[in-house]
């Protein structure tokens, strides 16, 4: 695991685990994601990464181990520190009978610092539909509503969580404006599965398999770490390698890592 | 505190439930109205009980769905994720129940209280108590209730679970304790019961809610609630105690008293049969569950345990002196206790005869005899009487006294009364029946007698409750109802009664309230035994 950058940790783990019964969902989880930076927690379904998220905004206790965001705790997560970071999943409940105009006026009251003419602005470019009910919204729109939320009170910590996965490409390319039009006054972390889009804005990648990290740090360290993988052959081009390249490389590298140590019948 | 956009938000939710529950609301409102003193509508009547149960169901419904909009269990909810304090996300559903299920209760009820005629001040003091008692008996443990569930689904699954987890605990504790499970149940003091009950259900609701919007400890928060459903169904006021706080509260009128019982005549005692057999227990028991009365279910069990035992009866005449005319002697409870010569305990069992809650003394003429009272005590298994026995009565009695009288004239008109309320009566040929509604606590105790206007009367006729609460309110309306049947002829011809249907016309009826309860207790020694015959 190489961790290659000195800025102050705007997230930073220590040995999170969390297990659900039997099933681990993260081991010994060690991240520490830079401020400014645009931090990509990459991993297949089920690797953690939700999981991290949840811990990281106290929606769900860790078994063993600490986070803190943006300095505190993730156990102590107050009001003030929430107004601080922007949320947007594909898994959040927004109450589905209310309209996208009323949810907005209530966000309105919740957030101190809620800047109306970039609602205004957000609504526009992402073209949504007032009058409609939430319920009624398509996934693509629900997570472009979902980003329109997160952005007004210009949180200093955006976390996306799969803010990506069913939507067509130009939904993706709405989605990504969105939040990398402003990509300079914030850190983000987002988590996702679509490595080929990540690829395009992450600053720093984080590799999660099966509750384990893999690999962090910027995407610059990431190529020289990956480059010796790489040239065993046995994943893509060693010269320009892609992020998905480098993840499948060290994935099976896992797993014969793994393999190797599991005891012999 | 920063509730007004989470009640904007509920209120954009919830407003056609809200407006459902309150037409309920109006609706069963109109109904207790039109119902009327002699309950002659047949169309209120009607509506009366679903408007009751439709009236509950959506109390109950509006506080969950208030809750569910905001849940406490799981990891999704939008909420979590928003600078919303805890402490103001409970307040704002808490504040939003009474808005929309307190506020418009109090505003139906005082106007229903002043349509009637009741004064303002008083209809409003009786309403904000009413609707206080709501929200700790019923609003409150319901939000607590819900914030340990997702959605009505949940809600109604492990709503389920409870009350089967709660009917499990009820039947084996009456089963294990037997005559002591519920000692106050259909006693004067089981408001006290009641009180208790209600408190701890307060209790636990304010624990549990306090579990889930401050620390989110749904698993913790759950089994308060099945633990407290356990205790609720299973712990009881014990009988001393409940009589004793009883006692206390009534402290101001707790001089000592010269009334005694004593046996008049020898004790007789018979054998009465066969104690059911093991299959007529269990029938007995299940009919009695089907009933609802846990406690008799549970004796039947303990009977079909040990079937066969013949009974014996014993009867005795008590003569109660010391009472005062005026005065009512009510009986609470009886304990009666059998020990063998040698100081054994044989049997023990509790209100023989059905003898609680009943008048066990009235004397109105001042020069007639103490009365004689006729007390039954039945015991399984007559074989132990054989042995030289003693009976022990224990009595917990009542005495009540007259605290004001009402005369009320020109029947079959509505008239007021400054300690009965709004009474009625209403003539047919055969009774006067007298019908009454107050927003203060109406009397458990009083008479009526109808006079004729040259000054005869008929018999006095008592209607005593034993109920010794302190303003328990009903939780549907502020309004409470007694009333008593007066007779005045009767159409077989074996009663003649001095004032009949032809005297009606200018007649009067003179309402007497009892009150000032005095709770005392007395013990009885029977020895010897007689041999069952």
């Amino acid at each position: 695991m190489i961790v290659d950058d000195a800025m102050a940790a705007v997230i930073e783990t220590r040995d999170l685990s969390k297990a659900y019964g039997d099933f681990g969902a993260l081991h010994a989880l060690n991240i520490s994601m830079p401020r400014g930076s645009v931090f990509a927690l990459l991993g297949a379904s089920g690797a953690g990464k939700t999981t991290t998220i949840k811990i990281l905004l106290n929606m769900i206790e860790p078994t063993r181990g600490t986070a803190t965001i943006l300095g505190v705790s993730s156990r102590c997560l107050t009001p003030r520190l929430l107004e601080q970071i922007g949320y947007v999943s594909e898994n959040q409940a927004l109450p589905a009978r209310l309209r996208v105009e009323e949810f907005f006026r209530y966000l309105r009251d919740c957030y101190s610092r809620w800047d109306r003419q970039l609602e205004g602005e957000l609504r526009e470019q992402l073209l949504l539909p007032s009058r409609r009910r939430i319920g009624e919204l398509s996934h693509g729109m629900r997570l472009k509503m979902a980003l329109a939320c997160a952005l007004p009170f210009r949180p200093p910590l955006l976390i996306l969580d799969e803010p990506l996965s069913g939507l067509d490409a130009l939904a993706r390319d709405e989605i990504i404006g969105g939040f990398l039009h402003r990509a300079a006054e914030m850190s983000i972390l987002i988590s996702s599965h679509e490595l080929d889009e990540v690829e395009r804005f992450a600053t720093h990648v984080a590799f999660l398999h099966e509750g384990r990290l893999l690999f962090q740090g910027s995407v610059g360290a990431l190529a020289e770490h990956a480059i010796p993988l790489l040239q065993d052959g046995r994943s893509g081009d060693a010269h320009k390698p892609s992020l998905r390249a480098i993840f499948v490389a060290m994935v099976q590298d896992a797993k014969r890592a793994a393999a190797r140590s599991a005891p012999q019948p | 505190m920063k509730i007004r956009h989470i009640l904007y938000k509920d209120w954009t939710l919830l407003w056609p439930m809200v407006a459902l529950v309150t037409i309920i609301q109006i609706g069963f409102e109109w109904a207790v109205h039109s119902t009327g003193l002699f309950q002659d509508n047949p169309a209120s009547i009607a509506l009366l009980r679903p408007l009751t149960l439709a009236w509950y169901a959506g109390l109950a419904a509006m506080a969950a769905a208030v809750v569910h909009q905001d849940t406490i269990p799981g990891a999704d909810q939008d909420w979590l994720i928003r600078p919303v304090e805890r402490s103001d996300l409970l307040l704002a559903k808490i504040v939003f129940a009474v808005i929309v299920i307190v506020a418009p209760m109090l505003v139906l009820n005082v106007a229903h209280a002043l349509v009637l005629g009741f004064p303002f001040v008083a209809s409003l003091r009786a309403a904000v108590y009413k609707e206080a008692f709501v929200c700790a008996i019923i609003i409150i443990p319901v939000l607590a209730f819900a914030s340990t569930t997702r959605n009505m689904a949940e809600l109604t699954v492990f709503g389920a679970a409870l009350m089967v987890v709660y009917a499990v605990s009820a039947g084996l504790s009456a089963f294990l304790l037997g005559a002591d499970w519920c000692p106050t149940c259909d006693t004067g003091v089981s408001w006290l019961e009641h009180w208790f009950r209600h408190a701890g259900t307060f209790a636990g609701a304010l624990v549990v809610l306090a579990l889930q919007y401050h620390r989110r400890r749904t698993a913790i928060a759950r089994t308060v609630v099945v633990m407290g459903a356990v205790v609720l169904a299973s712990v009881q006021l014990p009988w001393n105690a409940a009589f004793a706080i009883q006692r206390w509260l009534d402290g101001a009128a707790q001089a000592g008293t010269a009334i005694e019982l004593a046996p008049e005549s020898p004790v007789v005692a018979e054998a009465s049969g066969a104690a059911p057999d093991a299959r007529a227990g269990a029938r007995q028991a299940t009919q009695a569950l089907l009933h609802g009365d846990v406690g008799r279910a549970g004796e039947y069990l303990r009977r079909r345990a040990v079937p066969g035992r013949t009974l014996a009866t014993l009867d005795l005449s008590l003569r109660v002196t010391g009472t005062s005319p005026g005065e009512v002697l009510l009986l609470d409870r009886t304990e009666a206790r059998f020990f063998s010569g040698e100081g054994r305990l044989l049997y023990r069992g509790l209100n023989p005869g059905g003898s609680a809650g009943v008048i066990f003394g009235y004397r109105t003429d001042p020069a007639a005899a103490p009365e004689l009272v006729h007390q039954k005590v039945d015991v399984p298994g007559r074989t132990s009487l054989q042995h030289p026995a003693r009976l022990q009565l224990d009595y917990s009695l009542t005495r009540v006294q007259v605290v004001a009288e009402q005369r009320l004239r020109g029947l079959g008109r509505a008239f007021r009364s400054a300690d009965g309320g709004l009474c009625a009566a209403k003539l047919d040929q055969d009774e006067v029946f007298v019908r009454c509604k107050s927003v203060e606590q109406s009397p458990f105790c009083f008479s009526a007698t109808v006079y004729a206007a040259d000054g005869r009367h008929n018999p006095e006729i008592l209607k005593c409750t034993p109920d010794y609460r302190r303003n328990m309110p009903p939780p549907t309306e502020i309004l409470h109802y007694y009333g008593i049947d007066l007779p005045v002829h009767d159409r077989f011809g074996l009663a003649h009664y001095a004032v009949g249907p032809a005297d009606l016309q200018d007649a009067t009826v003179l309402l007497k309230f009892y009150g000032q309860p005095l709770h005392f207790k007395r013990t009885l020694v029977v020895s010897p035994l007689p041999e069952a015959t």
